[in-house]
């Protein structure tokens, strides 16, 4: 009866069973396990303060996420500010974890080339990203071809000298929280643009592309998808949707398009949006598709504007998954005693990074080298436990 | 510690459950629908008639006394038709009131035929026999299907699958299961 565990990447198991758990209650720095949701209920960083949870839904959680806040360069007098990443991967979890690793450092090592966070410096840093899993892939290609049919969205958000920055490939999404003194109320603003063929501009630019493929989209299971597979037109991976030479043997026939293909059928290029900090901004909720299936944007703002900062992230969480339990005719109590794996037929994974702006504190300069916070999102289960 | 304890409880909790389950498996007032002879549903008129009389019978006992709901729960099967008319008076405002603790709704039938509301307790989900139904309805119906689970099979074979999963369920098995499915 063993129960699967959650690991926190980060060094020191933030899921520590044994005698000296009572002392970490609260303050624990990499966050907790509980069943299959990890949850980090408050930090602190640069710009404010954070909370992250996590629920696994899939067999292997394909979820990842971090957050960075300190210096985003290597060098020691370069920009400081925070970074959020959300990788929702599909397909399997090969692609989001390798975005975890890497896309950061990416970013930092292009930050510290170029000498400043811009708009051009995070595209460069997905666009190489992509190309080292693309290379990872050819490398792999013989001992393990169905790397080819990984694939994951990736949202990134800089807060970086009263601005932010969001990159999306994908349908993960950010939403900041305006507060609205007249009504004493904070409204919901979308910041990111989203990649998914049930957005009617989205098929427009799928056909556009493709005006010789009358099955760029196609409808399946009253779902949109791009070649009747995929729901997202951007991602980062899905080689096999990329480069034709991925499309074929050994990858397993019923990873393949069946028919081939000259021209990339998704595309690894972010869109950018660049958000000039107002004082009224309260708060940034970044989160996996699985949270926005259940949640609109405003409900979403409204639960962080009421409910104390503490745990924030994993009230949205379970209010999603409160949701999910009532569109299944079932409680909440009993969606959870249904293990992973089975769970995806009752709710995505979800991630959920919510980030308050303490504007005040970005001008304090000098707090900026001393509170340095580098955490991601549980790695999940990845093989069975004895 | 945290792990330890949650453990602890989950344990105790599980355990609990395979009691109250075996003890509901010993008793006579066998609570599936499978106990109902299956000739009822031989026919599609005699099983609208049934489904009908059924619905009036359960909606009159629940309008009498609300708690009396949860006893006729677990046999009663109604069309989808109905259980859409019906099944939440409030506007969703609470979650599936009409579903006995432990259990959920499906809808269990082929294209074009009558779908069935059948309750099932959820740790069948975890169940492997479970599993492969689960994958039939995903195939069909994608994960993004609104509303209840639908599994696209006959009644016939749904209930078959049940009864193995009831069959194997004594305690020890029960755990074995379990841990498979959990590792």
């Amino acid at each position: 009866m063993v129960k699967p565990c959650w690991k926190p990447s980060v060094e020191g198991d933030g899921s520590r069973r044994g005698s000296d758990g009572t002392a970490r209650r609260g303050g624990d720095p990499n966050g907790r396990c509980d069943g299959l949701m990890w949850y980090k209920d408050l930090g602190s960083l640069v710009n404010g303060e954070f909370s992250m949870a996590v629920i696994q839904a899939n067999g292997l959680l394909e979820d990842q996420c971090q957050l960075e806040s300190g210096s985003l360069s290597f060098l020691n007098s370069g920009p400081s500010g925070t970074f959020i990443g959300v990788y929702d991967g599909h397909g399997g979890p090969e692609t989001s974890r390798f975005i975890n690793e890497s896309l950061f450092q990416n970013f930092k090592k292009i930050a510290t080339e170029h000498q400043e966070v811009s708009a051009n410096v995070i595209k460069k840093a997905f666009l190489a990203t992509e190309e080292e899993f693309i290379s990872q892939v050819k490398q792999q290609w013989l001992e393990k071809p169905q790397l080819a049919s990984v694939g994951s969205c990736c949202l990134v958000g800089v807060i970086c000298d009263g601005l932010v920055y969001v990159a999306n490939v994908g349908d993960s999404r950010v939403v900041l929280g305006r507060a609205e003194p007249a009504y004493g109320g904070v409204t919901a603003l979308q910041l990111s643009t989203e990649h998914n063929a049930s957005i009617e501009s989205v098929r427009d630019e799928l056909r556009l592309l493709h005006p010789d493929d009358p099955q760029i989209v196609v409808l399946k299971h009253k779902v949109w998808r791009v070649k009747g597979i995929i729901q997202v037109s951007r991602s980062i991976g899905d080689a096999y949707l990329k480069k034709a030479e991925f499309n074929k043997a050994p990858l397993l026939a019923k990873f393949r398009l069946p028919e081939p293909f000259s021209k990339q059928i998704l595309n690894p290029e972010p869109s950018i949006f660049i958000h000039k900090l107002n004082p009224k901004d309260q708060f940034l909720i970044f989160a996996s598709d699985g949270l926005w299936e259940h949640l609109t944007n405003q409900e979403a703002v409204d639960i962080v504007h009421n409910y104390s900062r503490n745990g924030i992230a994993k009230r949205l969480v379970k209010a999603a998954l409160k949701l999910a339990a009532k569109k299944r005719e079932m409680r909440y109590s009993d969606l959870k005693k249904i293990d992973r794996g089975v769970r995806r037929h009752f709710h995505d994974d979800i991630t959920v990074v919510v980030v308050f702006l303490d504007q005040s504190s970005v001008s304090r300069s000098f707090f900026r080298s001393s509170t340095s916070v580098s955490i991601r999102g549980s790695r999940g289960v990845s093989s069975p436990r004895s | 510690m945290k792990m330890g304890r949650f453990r602890g409880f989950s344990m105790k909790h599980r355990v609990n459950m395979l009691f109250r389950v075996f003890r509901r498996n010993r008793s006579t007032t066998g609570y599936y629908r499978l106990d109902r002879p299956s000739s009822c549903w031989k026919t599609k008129a005699s099983s609208c008639l049934f489904n009908m009389t059924n619905y009036l019978k359960t909606k009159a006992k629940a309008i009498c006394s609300s708690s009396s709901a949860r006893n006729l729960g677990p046999k009663r099967i109604m069309s989808r038709g109905y259980t859409q008319f019906g099944h939440d008076p409030n506007g969703g405002k609470t979650e599936s009131s009409d579903v006995p603790k432990g259990q959920l709704a499906v809808y269990v039938g082929q294209k074009d035929g009558d779908f069935q509301r059948v309750f099932v307790p959820v740790i069948y989900f975890n169940h492997p026999l479970f599993g492969q139904l689960l994958r039939e309805a995903e195939e069909e119906f994608g994960y993004n299907h609104p509303g209840a689970i639908t599994i696209p099979c006959r009644i016939s074979e749904f209930e078959h699958v049940q009864t193995r999963i009831k069959q194997g369920r004594t305690p020890r098995k029960l755990l074995s299961w379990k841990r498979q499915a959990s590792s």
